[in-house]
Parts: structure tokens; sequence; C-alpha cells
């Protein structure tokens, strides 16, 4: 110890003075908060830091409502899932819900109002209005917007009409029902909307249509059917007649392709069958005539318990007909008043506007979350008439055509940070109500209707709902909040009265090539493709990403000679080729929604084939789902289309991977082998055994399990050239199988085989097997060497080929606000790191450490996959427990191993399709 | 003509001649222009091959033709025709030295310089092609934090110990082998600092009856110990495939198919350096045109079995009548790679059929097309082992082409610089030709003559 000199220790008391008074001095001087705070140690309600919670809400597709549930962690929402107690949603989700949250944190949304002078605050976009529209009656003032069915929404714009009479609401959604109302107009006298109820149906007959395919009724429908058509010892035979293959088409008993033009000939066929006389030159070639015949004999013996559906692009003739059918064949039907209550047509609504715009009749526009300018035919030039009107804005959250159109663009929020409400396609009503404040500063589509009517009161969104529903008591409010769902609110069925015969002229096959134009079953009208996790989920019937090309006929195929990838030109466009199996010749298809030539680097990605496959080019002047006759021309180019699984011929050996049996027919068990392996490691006795059954008779082929995979466990969208050079990081993949006994769909997990071969490869062990069964990869262990995949022969292993969680996909702009989706329970991976399948431990582990700290008994979970699924098509529990859902279902005579002679033993199996051909023996 | 005097001219018989044709060059020589020359296009050639590998490390895995089915490539099949390149020089110095064949003495000397560099850079690999480059050490076993071990069940732990042992027993051999020649060197008059530098090499080595007798001794022993380690080194290179589940690896022929064919491309190899070097060392007195006939037979036989083999593969596929095996061989024969195929039979099996003439086994031309046919061929196969295979697996949804991009084309060219950028190197400072034991195969010629 130094000594200490007199000095030193006089200055160092003195020191220890000053900073004693110091500290005193700014003590006293800091302010003191006005209220105690207190932290928070104690865990109230269960709020614990990193812990997800969930809250009911609801989202949309074309105006339609569906149940969901956010997951909620640390006051953002991560995923959203399905909601139990709602009936579009009975627990699932389609892909649409499931690529909804990555919209929300999306970095291509519009961030601030912008006007012709550039961006601007929301005071000048409301000054401006305020202008245009203060003390008028709002002549010349239109609304448009899409479908709405929110009760509050309908109730604000009802409000602002009767303050302001001439203010026009033009609804118009892209992908409209004037067909099926026109038809029932035309069957009923007025428009009503087709609920079949498809559990009761022995045979359903489906002209054109694809209910299993991507729509806001996608859930309880393919529900309806997977549950019927897996009741025991009760067929249901499905048939298909359509132009171009589609997931009904392909999950169907019986298909064949039929040009659209001859699908009225089909009907005419069954109603002359059932009395409506016959028609002559209703011509069918001898295929579909045949099956036809099937359907009539199958209705002859069903009465009542048959349904006939007809798609949205035959003409409304063919629906009425097709209700006069259903109405002889006393068809399982309920009819009910159209939920949206619009009684304008869409296509009509839209076209009267473009015509007023054109001819300078509009003075204020206020589009609400709309696209017309993306999905209006070109002969109408809608975008042209826009610009005719002197102040026009546009709601919207990302920079769409249409907000780049009008003067002005305003950004939308996200239905996850918006108050409201929406009504289901069977009329259930339920709530919207918001995860987080705006992110971006939007306005929810309240708060944007109150700026069109500057005179109205301004409350909350939140109060406008509550409003809306004030026959509902505070204290049940707080329920209806938890519920998400207003009971009792479901349409109630109406008699329709009897229907009249409408007789359509028989139909004829151009010689030209028209080309139908479906909604992208990921991207459904073209919004999905600012949404890069949508653009990468591959297409259920190509298997294609990033783009979408032209469906061509092997048969036309050839005669044009051209091939795959082929580019070929037609009505000033182009698109590469691809020729599928099962088209019908004469007939090409091109989906909708690519090809878009603004909303962000992602809509406009390389990949996505630029402006020259927007099949809204196509559209007719009477917006039309087909394009008019065509003549396709080889251009000698090539143009590369990123796909995810390549097409394959495979001779017997498909029915080994994809076994599809008649009903009641078991899969035979494979003769036991004698095998040096042992047992496998000694499991403690309680340990839950986790094993999966995947349903491939239910599966529909929706990929909303291969987005939800994605959500939920922080997996990368890697782009389109990365995906063409063979990388896909999707941990979960639907397989399309196509053999002579039939087809269809076989997600792919990671097997969790019990022996793995990945296991003993690995040189460092990076993979490891649980006593519970699972086979583990630990990130932090794996150098990278590849073993593992090179080792599997399901190929269910993905790779860090690069940066991938860190990639860039959105251009120049920070694609931080992404990173807020991920899920803290799931590491992020690095580069270089092998990654798969873990039936979502994080889930498993959660559970766990519930059971540990509630000492109850151990909740199996849910994985992410399992809980989208709308047909409940994947089902994983534990093993151990004999009265468990997949110890039951693995002594299901359907059961089968992928893959069962290689040893593997995997703990993800399977059940077969179940295909009831009826009289069509020997029948591809 | 006796059986020594076969592998050696007359004119060599003189002790003084023999050091004089190989050391001379050595220590007196200057380095030609040509070397120059040589030196500076390999050097470029390796720095290609290093930038591409800095851009391998920098970005990824993904800059090669990797995709999620075919996940080994080029880098895996640069391995395994590297470490089967290095297999021919031990196989000469150790099996011929065992079975007594005089016309290893003058090829071992430069087959186990290439062998050395053949296994260095096919070791390289097993890092280079990681997706965690900076962790490769995980596969050694070492007393570490996590308290893991490697996985021993695994191949590619096999492989790290066959590798290393490989290297390590590679360079003692040579060493060993060169000592005598370093002694020849120091003792001889050159540049007092080279001198000095293979005195210090050559341990003191005086030549005394004593120190042969243990060197020959220790040589033989080590001889012995070399050939099973040069059969098991290429054997678990086969099986790191043989070992897995996958259609077209599951053959329990891949061992000795991998080491038969490991010798062959490495007999190629030597085959090639023995005439650029007794071109460019003017050593045609010591390098005679038996010795490539010897060569050449080698080939001829091991191309042989080879065919062999391929047919063994090919008819167990046809008689089993396993679904993914038959496929398998239709993808081989009719895919996208069937050209390779193809080409590889040219190569491995038809090219060396030529040989069964002995003009041709002596003919320069043919020796250096059949020899690269050889490495091509051989190189192809790797390339088919690998693609084939995990292109066409057993779910038909996963399969995909491997397309080779620039990077990897650099990588596997940057390899060849500096293998012969490092032989061009080392003709400076050894001798590539065992001047004792020509002076060894000397004395038995006169010998004989007498």
């Amino acid at each position: 110890m130094s000594s200490l000199s007199e000095p030193d220790f006089v200055a160092r008391r003195e020191v220890l003075r000053l900073i004693a008074a110091g500290a005193a001095a700014s003590l006293a001087g800091c302010s003191k908060p006005d209220q105690p705070i207190v932290p928070a140690v104690e865990d109230k309600d269960g709020d614990r830091a990193g812990r997800i919670r969930r809250y009911a809400t609801t989202t949309t597709l074309a105006g339609y409502g569906r149940g969901a549930t956010a997951l909620v962690v640390d006051g953002r929402p991560i995923k959203l899932e399905g909601s139990a107690r709602h009936p579009a949603s009975l627990g699932a989700t389609d892909l649409f819900t499931e690529t909804a949250i990555l919209d929300l944190y999306d970095p291509q949304r519009l961030r601030a109002p912008a006007g012709p002078a550039g961006i601007a605050g929301w005071p000048m976009l409301e000054r401006a209005l305020i202008a245009r529209l203060a003390g008028s009656n709002g002549e010349g003032s239109v609304l448009l917007t899409g479908r709405i069915t929110s009760p509050s929404l309908l109730t604000r714009i009802a409000e602002a009409r009767t303050r302001m009479p001439g203010l026009r609401h033009i609804r118009s959604e892209a992908i409209g029902d004037d067909a099926e109302r026109e038809g029932a107009r035309l069957a009923f006298g007025r428009p009503l909307t087709m609920r079949p109820r498809v559990g009761e149906a022995d045979v359903l007959v489906l002209l054109d249509a694809d209910p299993l395919g991507p729509g806001p009724d996608q859930v309880p429908f393919a529900r309806a059917w997977a549950d019927r058509r897996r009741a025991p010892g009760k067929p249901q035979r499905t048939y298909v007649l359509e132009p171009s293959p589609t997931q009904s088409g392909i999950c169907a008993d019986r298909r064949i392709a039929l040009h659209p033009a001859l699908v009225v000939n089909a009907l005419l066929a069954v109603a002359g069958s059932l009395g409506a006389g016959n028609s002559s030159g209703a011509d069918l070639p001898p295929d579909p005539a045949a099956l036809v015949a099937s359907v009539i004999r199958d209705l002859n013996g069903a009465q009542g318990r048959a349904v006939v559906m007809v798609g949205r692009g035959q003409p409304p003739e063919v629906h009425a007909l097709a209700a006069w059918v259903n109405q002889r064949i006393e068809a399982p039907i309920d009819w009910i008043d159209p939920v949206d209550p619009d009684p304008s047509g869409h296509v009509e609504s839209l076209a009267g506007l473009a015509s007023d715009m054109a001819a300078g009749r509009v003075a204020t526009l206020m589009v609400l979350d709309a696209n017309p300018v993306l999905h209006a035919p070109p002969s109408w030039h809608f975008a042209e008439a826009l610009e005719r009107v002197p102040l026009s804005v546009s709601f919207s959250a990302f920079p769409d055509e249409t907000a780049m159109a009008t003067r002005w663009r305003a950004p939308l929020a996200h239905s996850l940070e918006s108050w409201g409400d929406a009504r289901s396609p069977d009329g259930t009503a339920s709530l919207i109500q918001p995860m987080v404040k705006p992110l971006f500063g939007g306005r929810g589509a309240l708060a944007a209707l109150a700026m069109l009517d500057p005179a109205g009161p301004r409350p909350s969104d939140h109060d406008r709902v509550r409003h809306q529903w004030n026959a509902i008591d505070d204290g049940h409010w707080r329920d209806l909040l938890v519920a998400g769902v207003i009971e009792g609110t479901a349409a109630a069925p109406v008699p329709p009265g009897d229907a009249r015969l409408v007789m359509p002229a028989p139909g004829w096959a151009s010689a030209a090539t028209i080309i139908t134009l479906p909604p992208s079953p990921t991207l459904w009208d073209g919004r999905g493709a600012t949404n890069a996790w949508a653009q990468e989920c591959p297409d259920p019937v190509t298997r294609q990403v990033w783009g979408a090309a032209l469906r061509i006929s092997p048969g036309d195929a050839r005669r044009l000679g051209v091939d795959d990838e082929d580019l070929v030109a037609f009505a000033g466009l182009s698109a590469p080729i691809k020729i599928v199996e099962g088209q019908a010749d004469g007939v090409a298809t091109l989906p909708l929604g690519h090809g878009r030539t603004a909303g962000g680097p992602i809509a406009t990605a390389p990949g996505t084939l630029g402006a020259g496959t927007d099949a809204y080019r196509l559209r007719g002047p009477r917006g039309d789902w087909l394009s008019g006759g065509v003549t396709l021309v080889p251009t000698g180019a090539k143009a590369h289309t990123p796909r995810n699984q390549k097409d394959f011929a495979l001779d017997g050996d498909a029915a080994s991977l994809f076994p599809v049996v008649a009903p009641g027919e078991a899969i035979p068990k494979p003769p036991s082998r004698t095998t040096l392996l042992g047992a496998g490691p000694e499991r403690p006795p309680d340990a839950p055994q986790w094993a999966m059954v995947i349903d491939t008779s239910a599966c529909i082929g929706c990929n909303a399990c291969v987005v939800a995979c994605q959500a939920e466990n922080n997996i990368p969208a890697i782009g389109p050239e990365q995906i063409g050079k063979g990388r896909d990081m999707h941990w979960l993949r639907v397989d399309r199988y196509e053999h002579e006994h039939g087809g269809g769909y076989q997600p792919v997990p990671c097997m969790q085989c019990e022996t793995a071969p990945c296991e003993p490869v690995c040189p460092v062990e990076a993979p490891v097997h649980s006593a519970e069964g699972l086979n583990l990869q630990v990130y932090n262990r794996c150098i990278g060497t590849r073993t593992c995949q090179a080792n599997c022969p399901y190929k269910v292993r993905r790779f860090n080929f690069l940066d991938y969680a860190g990639a860039d996909l959105w251009g120049d702009l920070d694609p931080a606000p992404v990173t807020a989706q991920r899920n803290p329970d799931v590491t992020v991976r690095a580069r270089g790191v092998m990654e798969k399948c873990t039936y979502c431990v994080q889930r498993i582990e959660t559970a766990k450490h519930e059971a540990d700290a509630t000492g109850e008994a151990l909740v199996t979970p849910v994985t992410a996959c399992q809980a989208a699924c709308p047909t409940q098509a994947i089902r994983f529990g534990n093993l151990a427990d004999p009265a468990s859902d997949v110890a039951n279902l693995r002594r299901d005579p359907r059961h089968y191993a992928l893959l069962e002679e290689l040893g593997t033993r995997p703990r993800t199996t399977y059940l077969a399709k179940v295909r009831d051909v009826g009289d069509g023996e020997g029948e591809v | 003509m006796s059986d020594a005097a076969r592998w050696l001219l007359p004119s060599m018989f003189d002790h003084k001649a023999i050091t004089d044709a190989i050391a001379g060059p050595l220590v007196e020589g200057k380095a030609g222009k040509r070397w120059w020359i040589a030196v500076l296009v390999s050097l470029a050639v390796t720095g290609i091959g290093v930038l591409a590998t800095g851009i391998s490390f920098t970005y990824g895995p993904g800059m090669w033709g990797n995709n999620s089915a075919v996940v080994w490539g080029f880098p895996i099949a640069n391995y395994v025709w590297w470490i089967g390149i290095g297999n021919a020089g031990t196989l000469i110095s150790a099996l011929l030295l065992l079975t007594r064949q005089k016309w290893r003495n003058a090829i071992n000397r430069f087959a186990e310089a290439m062998t050395i560099l053949a296994v260095s850079i096919a070791g390289l690999f097993p890092i280079i092609h990681l997706g965690r480059p900076m962790y490769f050490y995980w596969m050694a076993p070492y007393p570490n934090t996590m308290g893991l071990w490697p996985q021993w069940r695994s191949a590619l732990v096999w492989d790290f110990w066959a590798i290393l042992s490989y290297l390590l027993f590679s360079l003692i051999f040579f060493y060993l082998g060169l000592i005598p020649d370093l002694a020849t060197l120091r003792d001889r008059e050159g540049p007092r600092h080279w001198r000095r530098i293979w005195g210090a090499f050559a341990l003191g080595w005086q030549g005394t009856p004593g120190q042969w007798r243990s060197h020959q001794r220790l040589q033989r022993v080590m001889a012995v110990i070399a050939t099973p380690l040069v059969c098991s080194v290429h054997s678990i290179v086969g099986l790191d495939f043989a070992a897995s589940l996958m259609p077209g690896w599951t053959e329990s022929v891949f061992p000795p198919y991998f080491v038969v064919g490991a010798f062959f491309s490495g007999f190629a190899m030597v085959v090639l350096l023995a005439l650029v070097i007794r071109a460019a060392l003017s050593l045609e007195a010591l390098i005679r045109p038996a010795h490539l006939d010897a060569c050449a037979k080698m080939l001829l036989a091991a191309g042989s079995v080879m065919l062999l083999s391929y047919g063994s593969e090919w008819m167990s596929a046809l008689w089993t009548g396993e679904a993914a095996d038959l496929r398998f061989l239709r993808f081989s024969f009719t895919g996208p790679y069937a050209g390779l195929t193809y080409g590889m039979i040219l190569g491995n099996c038809l090219l060396p059929q030529l040989f069964w003439s002995p003009a041709l086994r002596r003919s320069v031309p043919v020796l250096v097309i059949v020899s690269a046919g050889v490495l091509v061929g051989m190189y192809f196969e790797r390339i088919l082992i690998i693609c084939n295979t995990l292109s066409i697996g057993y779910e038909p949804t996963a399969w995909t082409l491997y397309v080779p991009t620039l990077v990897d084309f650099a990588i596997l060219l940057g390899t060849g610089g500096l293998f012969v950028f490092a032989f061009l190197l080392l003709s400076r400072i050894i001798p590539l030709v065992p001047m004792y034991e020509i002076r060894e195969l000397a004395e038995a010629a006169k010998g004989d003559a007498r």
C-alpha cells in the first residue's frame, strides 16, 4: 500500500465530498417521474417476454372475410393461423392468409401520401380533398372499391352518401361473380348465391369449376369434401370436365379435358337426360361424351345426393341451366341472398366508370384497395380515362398500377393494423382487430372513407366498429374480441323458388386458339405479385415460380412445333410455353397476376418475365375470362421458367411412391425383411414419440402448408435465379404425381427416420436423434459437407448455398422490416448450414415447457403445416399414445411409408389416395 | 539383352555419367527460358484458381453448380480425381519394389513427388467444398470445449485419417529415398548455399555399407506398409459413396474399383510426366522406351479391369432388376450426361486397348493421347459417379441436373496450374530421377554383361 501524502489524502476527501454533493445536486436536479413507475417483475397474465400470444382477427380475400388467429410476440405479429370458430376457416388457412403476414412488413409498402408535387403529408391530402368536396353534394364524386362485405364500411359509405347524395359507390372486384349472379337471376328472378352441402353429395360434377382451387370458399369446401371422402363406407365420386388441369381436376376421381365452349354441351346432355329436351348440335368429342354418359348414369342413381357446379368462366346461361339441373336432381344446396349487397355487376359498373371518366363526368375519384388499372380490359383504356379525372386518390398498401396512375396515392393500413369487420361467403360476420399500430403511417379503410366525407363526424375506427355492433353490450364485446366471430350472423338459406329452364345455345370450339384466364393459385388476382413468398410458392399444376408460362396441350405443341420454354408471341404479348398433359386441344391457359409493371421490385422482378405475360391484357371488352381467338407464333427464342419440380415419367415406380387405391382397398403390407439393424436405441418409456401421418387423399395441393412452414420457421425466399439453379429452400414440398392409376398431391416434409441415413454420414455429427424420435439438425455444429443430403433418399434437406437469410430481394429497399416477421423461437440459419423440417420442434419444446411449468399433462402441439391444412390432411401426434390420431391412422388399411424398402423406418407416413372410378375401368 | 540392361543405355553404365546426367542440370545448369515461361503460365493459372476459391469463400458454395439435389459436384470430383492420381506414386515405389521390378528405378522419384503434390491438392478440397470452411478442423479429434468427437461412423472422417496417413507416409518415404541423392548433391561441386541446404537435409549420409543396409531394409519395410495403405486410402474414398443407400452408389465393388481406377489415372499421369521430364531434362538414356512400354502395359491392364468393373456394375443392375438401378442405367446411357458416359468408356476402356500393339506402346504421340484420354476419362467417371446418382435418385420430384459454373472450372484449372507450378519448382530443387537407384541398375547391368 502506497503511503498517503498529506495533500493527496486531503484532496481525496475533498473530491469525495464534491462527488457526494454533486450527486445530491444532480438527484435534486433530476425531474422526478410524475407517477411512480414500478418494473414488471411479476408475471401478470402470463405475459412473459418472448411468449407467443394469440389474438382473433380476420383476413379478407376478394372482400370476403376468413377468420384468423394472429400469433403475436413482444407486440408484433409473426404469423397468421386459422380460427377454429369461423366457418370459412375451420381452424385452417389458405395460402393467401399465410402470405399476408409478409405483406405487413413488406418494405415495398407506401409510407406516406404522395401527390402531384411529390411526397406530402396527410394534412395536404386532406386539404386537397376538402377543397374539392367541402360543401358539395358529391356530384361527380366516385368511390371505387373492390367487393365490400364489411358491415361497418358499408354503413360508413351509406352515411357518406346520405350527406352527399351525388357520391357514387362503384364496386368492382377483379375476380367477380357476375356470371353466377346473373345465372341465378335468370333462373330464379333474383341474384342468389349457391352454397352446396358437399358433405351430403355422393356425386360431385364440376364443369369448368375449381372449388378446390384458390378462392374465398376454398377452405370450407375442401374440408367438407375431404371429410366426406374420409368417411368410411361412404364413397363419393368427383367428376371434372375442364379445359386445363386444376387442383379440382387433379384430385378428382374422373377428369377429362374439354374445350370451354363445349362445356355447355356437356350440361345440355345432362339436362336433356333430366327432361329438358334434346339439344341438336350439342356435340362432344368421344371421351368427354363417355364421361358425361357416366355422369348421367350416376346422377340417375343419386337423387338428392348429387351436385353440379359450374365455374366463373362460363356464361350466365350455363349457370342458370345448372341451377335448373340441380333442382331437378334435388341437389343438397342452400341458396342465400348474396352477402355482397351491391346488386350491380362488377364488369358492368367498372366499364361504366371508365366511360364516365373518359367523358369527363368524374371530378373526384377515390380508389380504396382496388387496382383497376391492372385488371380492367385493355380496350377500356382505363388508365387514359383516369388521366381525365382532376382529383384522383388511390388508397393502397403498395405502389401498384392504379396508385401510380392516380394523382394522389396514400398508404392503406394492413388488416393487421386496422379495426374493421368482414363477412365470409356464408354470411358469418367476424371482427378485424389490429395487432400493431400502422407500421408505415397508413390509415385504415374507415379512416380513408372519413376523408371522403370531410363534413362527417370523426370517431376512431375502433369506435365505428363498436358502434356498428352496438347491439352487443360491453361485457359481451370483450368476449367477442376474444372469439372474433359474431355468432348467428350466417345468412339463412332462402327458398329460391322454381328454377326457370334456360336453354343456352350449343357451343362449338372455334378453330383459333383461345386462352383461358384463371386467377393464379399463388397470386390470386395479382395482389400476391408483391409478396416474395407467394412468388416463390410453386404453382400446384406446373410447379412454376416467379412467373407463369402459357400452358398448351401436347397436341397443340406438336402442331406448332414448340417445346417447353420456347417463347411464343400472341396478341401483342409473348410468353414461354409449358406443355401440360390434360390440357384440351385448342385452348391455352395463362394465369392472371403475373407480368405486373408496378408494385415494387418483387412484382416486377426479372424472373417474372416482365410485361410480356400480363394475362389481363387478353381480357375482351366484356371482361370475359377468355381471350378472343389468338394465333400462337413461335419466335424461336427460349425463356427460362424456374420450376421446383421437373417433369418426369416413371414406369411403374410412381405407383409405389404414390399408390392409388379403390375405395375400401387396402395397401398390401410389405413383406417383413430380416435386418441386421437393431430395434434402435433405448427410449425412455414416458417420452412421447412424435410421428406424422399425411392423407394424400385429402391433400388438394393448395400449398398453404408450404407457406405456413416458411412463416413459422424463418425460411428465406431466395429469388428466381436461385430457384432456376435448382436450389429450393422450402422445408416442405408438395409433389404432384400422375400415373395410370390416378394422380394427386403428396406433401413431403422430413421423414424423421428412426434409422436415418443422414445421421451416420455426417463427419461432425450435426444430425442427431432425440429420445422422442426426432432427427435434430444442430445448426451450430454443421460445417456444410452436405453428405447428409447426398445420403437422404427423400431429398428433404435444404442447404444455405449463399447467405439466403440476409438475401436482398427488395432491390434498393432496406429489407430490415422483414426481419420483424421472424419467429424468435427459431434460429435464423447462416450461410453454409444445412436445415430441414424439424416437426416444429420449437412448438414441441414450448408445449413441454408449459407442461413442466403448470404441472399438467403434455398437450400435443400442432405443427404449422398441420394447422394450416384446409382439409386436415396432416396429422401429427404422439405414437406412444395408442389413442392418438397418428397411432390410429397407422393402423388404417391405406397406410404406407415412402420408400419403405430402404429400411429408413420413417416417422412421417402416408395414407394412400382413394380413387373411385365407378364404371370407368381402364380409363387413364 | 539382360533384364537390367533393358532399362539403361550402356552410356549410362558409368556412375559419373549418371550423376552428371541427373545432377548436372540441377547444379550447373540455369533454368532455361522455357522453364520460366512455364512457371509464369502455371502461376497465372493457379492465380485464377485462387481467385475462384476466394470468390467461393466470400459468397458461398452457391457460386458452383450445386443445387438441392446434386449437392456434390466439381469440388468432390476434383478431390477424388487428384487422390486417384496420387495413388500411383506410392504403388510404383512400394509394390514394384517388393516385386523387384527394375523399371521402377528411373520413375519412382517423380512418381512419388507426383503423389505428394496430388494428395496435397486433393486434401484442399474437403476444406474448400465445405459450407463453413473455417470449421474444417472439427473433423479432427481434439479436446474441445464442446465435448464432441467427430462422427466415427462417417466415411468422411475415415477420409480425413486416410489422407493424413497417406500424406505423412508418402512424405517420409519420399524423403527417405531422397537422402542418398541429397548427399551426392552435397558432395558435388556447386553453389554453396544449395549444397548447405541439401547437406542439411542429407542428415549426414556417408554411404557406408551399414547405412545402405539400414536404408534398404527400411525401404522394404515401408513398402510393405505402403501396399495395404494405398489400397485402404482409395477404398475409403470409394466408401464415401459405397457407404450410402443411393442408387448407383450401393456397390460393394466400389472400394477395389476405386483403387484400380486410382492407380490407372496415376499411371497415366506418370506416363505424361515421364515423357515431359525425359524431354525437358534430356534423360532419354535413363527413361527408356522400355519404361514407357511397361507403363503402357499397366494402363492396358488397368483399363481392362475398369471395363470389367463397369461391366459388373451394369450387369448387376440388369439382373437384379431394381427399378431405381435400371433407371440409373438408362439415365447414364441415354440421359443428358450420356456424352460423358461415352467419353469415359472411350478414354478409360477403349483407348488403352491400343496398347496391345508393342509399336503403339512405344510411340510417344499415342502415349500422350491415351494418357490424356485416361485422365479425362477418369475425370468424367468421377463427375458421373457423383452427378448421375444425385441427379436421378429415388424421389423423381427432386431430379435436377448439375450445370457447372465458371468458378467450378476455374478452381479445377487452378489445381492443374498449382500441380505444374509445384513440379517445376521441385525440378530445380531435387533430382527427379534417383541417382543411386540408377547406379544400382548400372551395376546389375554390368554384372549381367560380365
